[in-house]
């Protein structure tokens, strides 16, 4: 079913990487919110690390290799302003990688897969920009660069 | 796989009469028919019809946003960047929007039909809002589904609208 060339262990590799680091970057910025922002960051992480190890099982399954995550990412955040954009650039980074999945991969499962994940990174996006104030919050092509 | 002559409006169709029209149109090409005369069937491509049914989906949110609109003018200034992201998306399907075809209720200048608002507007506001959610929902569906059953080129476009479509949950809140 899969032609020798196919790209589609890259494209879950660099997607999971992005997962990693969506997931380093949520406890960073978690630390920068109030009690109530706080709550919808710790779901946006577990959702990350559902994914990054629904990922890690789908690579190895497929008997490719799982890249583990960074010791650390070069992140910085200062205060609440900070960490909204920071959650937002999160989300959107991720959203690139999902959209790569679903237009490059050969396996039409990664595909379904691919749109599920993007749904879910462009919602998370415009719940942080909401908190940021930006009007309207969504975007009308998600992951398009 | 030799396909069959499907009967299938073309995108001119659809961009001139709209998707009940269009529908119309179909069904009164294919009851032309009848004999087996087409000599050869231009090759035809899966993701036309399933390009054409994403356009159906945009094409009767837009219609939803000018019906909310007019219903509810008060939502004018909060809804119109919203419609506009559809627009957008006609455009990433390859099927532009032509200026002028929304309803006068959504572009008159003062997005103020001769009726006055109704003294319930906030109900309103709130019931049209619920309809543009669910409507939201079933096009970003509609959408997904397609997806694995289309090209990759077209895949990504659905699921890119889909997407869209979901978040604008978060806009419609």
């Amino acid at each position: 079913m899969r032609s020798v060339a196919s790209r589609d262990p890259d494209l879950l590799q660099t997607l999971l990487a992005a997962e990693h680091a969506a997931v380093y970057g949520y406890g960073v910025l978690g630390a920068r919110l109030d009690d109530a922002t706080r709550r919808q960051a710790r779901l946006a992480s577990d959702a990350h690390r559902a994914r990054r190890n629904a990922l890690t099982s789908l690579l190895r399954d497929r008997g490719a290799t799982a890249p583990a995550a960074l010791a650390a990412y070069d992140v910085v955040v200062v205060g609440k302003p900070d960490a909204l954009a920071l959650a937002v650039r999160l989300e959107e980074a991720l959203a690139v990688r999902w959209r790569d999945l679903v237009g490059g991969a050969e396996d039409p499962s990664l595909r379904t897969l691919g749109a599920s994940g993007l749904q879910e990174v462009a919602i998370r996006a415009a719940r942080w920009r909401a908190l940021l104030g930006v009007r309207p919050p969504s975007v009308a092509l998600p992951g398009q660069v | 796989m030799a396909p069959a002559p499907a009967c299938r409006p073309t995108r001119r169709a659809v961009l001139l009469a709209g998707p009940a029209l269009a529908g119309l149109a179909a069904l009164a090409s294919c009851t032309s028919g009848g004999t087996d005369a087409t000599p050869s069937p231009a090759p035809v491509d899966p993701d036309d019809a399933l390009r054409f049914d994403a356009v159906s989906r945009e094409q009767a949110l837009l219609r939803a946003y000018d019906g909310a609109v007019a219903a509810a003018p008060s939502l004018g200034s909060w809804l119109l960047p919203v419609r506009a992201e559809h627009v957008a998306h006609l455009a990433a399907l390859g099927s532009p929007v032509a200026p002028g075809t929304s309803p006068p209720g959504a572009r008159s200048p003062a997005n103020s039909p001769a009726a006055a608002p109704p003294p319930n507007a906030p109900a309103a506001a709130q019931a049209q809002l619920a309809l543009l959610r669910a409507a939201e929902r079933l096009a970003s569906a509609g959408h997904t589904a397609a997806v694995g059953r289309a090209s990759r080129r077209l895949a990504v476009v659905l699921a890119t609208l889909a997407a869209s479509e979901a978040s604008h949950e978060v806009a419609l809140a």
